[in-house]
């Protein structure tokens, strides 16, 4: 594949978001408004002169239609579908960028509360139950930090990642649909807090909970377990997640319904502030 | 004789991070991540080149305050052997046990914690971020409606929890682009 020069693509411009610089080119300036809504949280727009860590060009076919190729770097990325499918497969792309080569931070993917300046860390794979679980824990008055990345810096604090929560609605079968945090009656958290409990858990149908408690080490492997830099940085990866459990309960087990499990866990976190 | 063997810690390809009372292990040429519980970690600290089994068990006697028996260590060698964190595999004497006996005696033997290693392969970026890698790529579907599964998505499904969805199908045929499931 022939590299793409900047002269086939003159409209562009980069950005900066948890410590990685991207720098985005095409061929259609209407497409850099729509790229533009599409930026991963706490990103700002940097200067053409400054560094980029990785360069992603997206080509729109002759016929204006949709999106025709799509690199990152020079690898080429697969986008076969209509144009909001691309475009939804950029944004992916953009943000997995960042989680994978944040130098100074580490993503999980999790969802992330907090109770009083505690934070609850749920880890998992997509559709275990994470965001319903996160969604169910802010109704019952947890302040909401995000559905998709727990994000820890080097002395462990929790960061957030604020986008809307991506519920699956049965009406939409199962596709995922943003809403807002507000729409839970919660708010999004800002400050940097400390993990206090790490519930490690999946959705089973009349599972009861009964977690057991692992040790922080094994903690560490569960949250390693979806840790996007786990290969590409574990040193870092090693460094920071005991910091991040370092005052925290973990708790392992399979769930029913995610409001009383909710309860069960904020039950958990103020007993362990008593007893810690 | 067997309990005279001197078993090496390997480093070489390791990121290790100490915590208080376990150890983490990060394989760079496996991928794999492990904890060693504090039991696995004296034996494997112990692990010098200089110390034989019993050497090593007498050094955990002093360490824990309590008896440590060679089958003790050997569960632990063991183990770190499987996982590839010794320099060479050690074999343990054939005592006609199988290993979950072993254990149950050594378990019943011991008032220290058995030796424990827990193990897991890291993921790839995609697969911890759950992102279906092959998402976008045209693929052949399971039926003609929308949401079908995938029978092909084109490379592996790494990423995807499941498998991948169709959706985008062509009127009257059953090629779609795959999609996050």
């Amino acid at each position: 594949m022939q590299f793409i020069v900047n002269q086939d693509l003159p409209f562009g411009f980069a950005f900066s978001s948890y410590g990685v610089s991207i720098e985005i080119r095409t061929n259609e300036r209407e497409l850099l408004t729509e790229i533009e809504n599409l930026l991963p949280p706490a990103s700002c727009i940097l200067s053409r002169e400054k560094p980029i860590d990785f360069l992603f060009a997206v080509i729109w076919d002759d016929e204006r239609e949709r999106i025709s190729e799509f690199y990152r770097n020079s690898e080429q990325q697969p986008c076969d579908g209509d144009h909001s499918q691309s475009l939804h497969l950029i944004e992916i792309a953009l943000r997995l960028t960042v989680a994978e080569f944040s130098p100074h931070l580490v993503f999980v993917h999790a969802g992330a509360v907090a109770f009083e300046d505690s934070a609850v860390i749920v880890p998992g794979r997509s559709r275990a139950g994470k965001t319903t679980l996160t969604a169910a824990l802010v109704q019952n008055g947890a302040v909401y930090y995000s559905d998709e990345y727990a994000i820890f810096d080097e002395f462990g604090f929790l960061h957030p990642f604020p986008k809307p929560l991506s519920v699956r609605e049965p009406w939409a079968f199962g596709k995922q649909i943003d809403q807002s945090v507000e729409k839970f009656g919660g708010r999004q958290g800002t400050k940097p807090i400390k993990a206090k409990a790490i519930v490690v858990t999946e959705f089973e149908k009349d599972a009861r909970w009964q977690p057991e408690r692992l040790s922080k080490g094994e903690g560490v492997l569960e949250l390693l377990a979806n840790t996007v830099s786990a290969r590409t940085n574990p040193r870092l990866a090693l460094k920071i997640l005991p910091r991040a459990v370092e005052n925290a309960l973990i708790l392992k087990g399979k769930r029913g319904d995610a409001e009383a499990v909710s309860k069960e866990i904020k039950k958990v976190l103020t007993k362990n502030a008593i007893f810690a | 004789m067997q309990n005279l063997q001197k078993p090496v810690a390997r480093h070489e390809g390791l990121v290790v991070q100490e915590m208080p009372d376990e150890v983490l292990v990060y394989d760079l040429n496996t991928n794999k991540a492990h904890c060693l519980n504090k039991s696995a970690a004296a034996v494997w600290k112990n692990c010098d080149g200089s110390n034989s089994i019993s050497d090593i068990a007498a050094i955990l006697k002093n360490e824990f305050k309590t008896p440590v028996s060679d089958d003790f260590v050997w569960l632990a060698i063991d183990q770190l052997g499987k996982d590839e964190l010794l320099e060479q595999k050690l074999t343990a004497p054939a005592n006609g046990l199988t290993r979950r006996e072993a254990m149950r005696r050594v378990a019943l033997a011991s008032l220290v914690a058995l030796p424990v290693v827990a193990s897991l392969t890291a993921p790839t970026a995609a697969q911890a971020a759950s992102v279906c890698s092959n998402a976008g790529a045209a693929c052949t579907c399971s039926t003609t409606n929308n949401g079908a599964f995938a029978i092909t998505c084109p490379g592996s499904f790494t990423g995807c929890t499941g498998a991948c969805a169709c959706n985008n199908i062509q009127p009257g045929s059953n090629q779609g682009v795959c999609q996050q499931a």
